[in-house]
């Protein structure tokens, strides 16, 4: 059964979508079979940043939810499309961007169990190691029930006032569902904030684990979600914290 | 004539409560009396950026959309917080930001029909020369009410893949319903992008005026909602540019 990583946050803009992305890329290069799948039903986003438009993806997600198709339908291989060798896999599973869909899904909601039962038969039929959430931000019902099934749950957030007390809500309603392993990942930090301080601080304020302090990257801001970064750029400082922040996420 | 003007995104993270605020504070300090409503009922947020917590915050739209007290009642006048004199007002309306409140409101829903109602309210019981609608990103019922009812809308996007088609869903919605303005505001643009170049992209891309484009500013990042930029940094290019986009939303 693969490991089930969630990535949250309370607020919006904090890098969710690219961090996993970019997860996903560095689990795959080092031999993993990694599925990626976007349940941000509202702003999906997963799929541009692999660069899959409309005409590159038949059934979505959405699709798999109103029981239209099966599961397998809706993982598309990712790895034969990047530029880079990559030893293992990348299954993408993505959310349908067209705007009816989107309005639709904000009115209708989905069926979380429907969801969780079709990450356990993705995660078999593909033999994955590991499955990557890309979740909503926020708070609700949707959210909170795939974040009970994972088994690790990375809460991404920026050094900013308007993240603050809602992540520590979060930290606290996650610890509430008992998911077995929790942590914060601050990202987006200024760049001449000492990260070291940024991660104590953090830990002390929240008493949780803090597994990565990123700072704020002028070339990942001007990449623009249009490609992954870590395939990009290789050798960037910011590549490596990402391999340390993926090494602890597979631990 | 009270002037309505909406403050929206497609997307989240784009930095619409930090422009609202900002936008609310150069025009109060023009001696105008400005409201400024937070329809972001799922992620409140503006309230940080006035000094505004649980503590000191009364009551919110939660309550009178609930019918608990009259819209005015929710009116905080935020004019003493922001740090500098100011020679006209600024009335803030927050959102609720306990957690069992913005539950209730994902489960619950509200009537959009009453935030119409209240908005006049506001114009009428505090004499408003403007009201500012800090929107939901995203296009459903209440943000399409808040472009509807708006005699200038500005819409904010960062120059990044995840933005550009949603905004043009936007731009295209808010043409039917009839905007009597709309302006494009580009916001936390990278460093080694040509802002004049940005604004001539996005103008043709969208056949649209483009009112701002904000490179993204470290001392924007640093500052992390906790005061009002241009307060802080009038001089800053920056506020320099806020100011013409202000001047614009009146005009």
């Amino acid at each position: 059964m693969a490991k089930i990583i969630s990535m949250h946050s309370f607020r919006r803009g904090t890098g969710k979508s690219n961090l996993v992305a970019n997860m996903a890329a560095l689990m795959a290069a080092e031999g993993q079979r990694v599925g990626a799948v976007d349940t941000d039903l509202q702003s999906p986003s997963l799929h541009i940043l692999f660069g899959l438009g409309e005409e590159d993806i038949g059934y979505s997600l959405n699709d798999y939810l109103r029981g239209k198709c099966d599961i397998e339908q809706v993982a598309y291989a990712m790895t034969p499309r990047l530029r880079a060798e990559i030893r293992g896999q990348i299954f993408l599973v993505p959310s349908n961007a067209d705007i009816s869909e989107i309005a639709r899904a904000l009115r209708e909601g989905y069926n979380v169990g429907l969801l969780n039962e079709g990450l356990s038969k993705l995660s078999e039929a593909l033999n994955l190691d590991v499955l990557l959430v890309d979740t909503h931000a926020g708070l609700s019902e949707e959210t909170l029930l795939s974040i009970a099934v994972s088994d690790a749950l990375g809460i991404i957030m920026r050094p900013d006032q308007q993240d603050y007390q809602g992540t520590a809500i979060t930290v606290a309603v996650a610890r509430k569902l008992g998911v077995p392993r929790l942590a914060l990942i601050v990202n987006q930090a200024p760049s001449f904030f000492d990260l070291g301080q940024v991660k104590a601080q953090v830990e002390s304020a929240y008493q949780c684990e803090v597994i990565a302090a990123l700072p704020h990257c002028d070339e990942m801001m001007a990449l623009a979600s249009g490609d992954i970064f870590v395939l990009r750029y290789p050798d960037h400082p910011m590549t490596a914290s990402l391999k340390a922040l993926a090494h602890k996420l597979m631990a | 004539m009270t002037k309505i003007i909406s403050i929206h995104s497609f997307r989240g993270g784009t930095g619409k409560s930090n422009t609202t605020a900002n936008v609310t504070t150069l025009l109060a300090a023009e001696g105008r009396r400005v409201g400024v409503v937070d329809t972001d009922i799922q992620s409140p947020g503006i309230h940080v950026l006035f000094g505004i917590d649980e503590t000191t915050m009364p009551h919110s739209l939660n309550d009178y959309l609930w019918g608990k007290c009259a819209i005015q009642d929710t009116a905080l006048d935020v004019t003493a917080r922001v740090g500098a004199p100011i020679s006209g007002q600024i009335f803030l309306i927050p959102s609720s930001i306990k957690a069992g409140e913005i539950a209730r409101v994902l489960r619950e829903g509200y009537d959009v029909s009453l935030l119409n109602d209240g908005f006049q309210g506001l114009i009428d019981t505090l004499n408003l020369d403007v009201l500012m609608i800090d929107t939901h990103p995203g296009l459903n019922e209440e943000t399409l009410l808040s472009i509807a009812i708006s005699d200038a809308l500005g819409i904010i996007m960062r120059p990044d893949n995840q933005d550009y088609q949603g905004t043009g869903v936007t731009v295209e919605v808010a043409r039917k319903l009839d905007v009597p303005r709309m302006l494009l505001i580009v916001n936390k643009v990278p460093a080694v992008f040509d802002l004049a170049a940005v604004k001539t992209r996005v103008e043709q891309a969208y056949n649209c005026e483009v009112a701002a484009v904000l490179p993204h500013s470290e001392e924007m990042m640093a500052l992390a909602s906790s005061g009002i930029f241009a307060l802080r940094y009038p001089d800053h290019p920056v506020t320099a540019t806020l100011k013409q986009l202000a001047a614009r939303l009146v005009a």
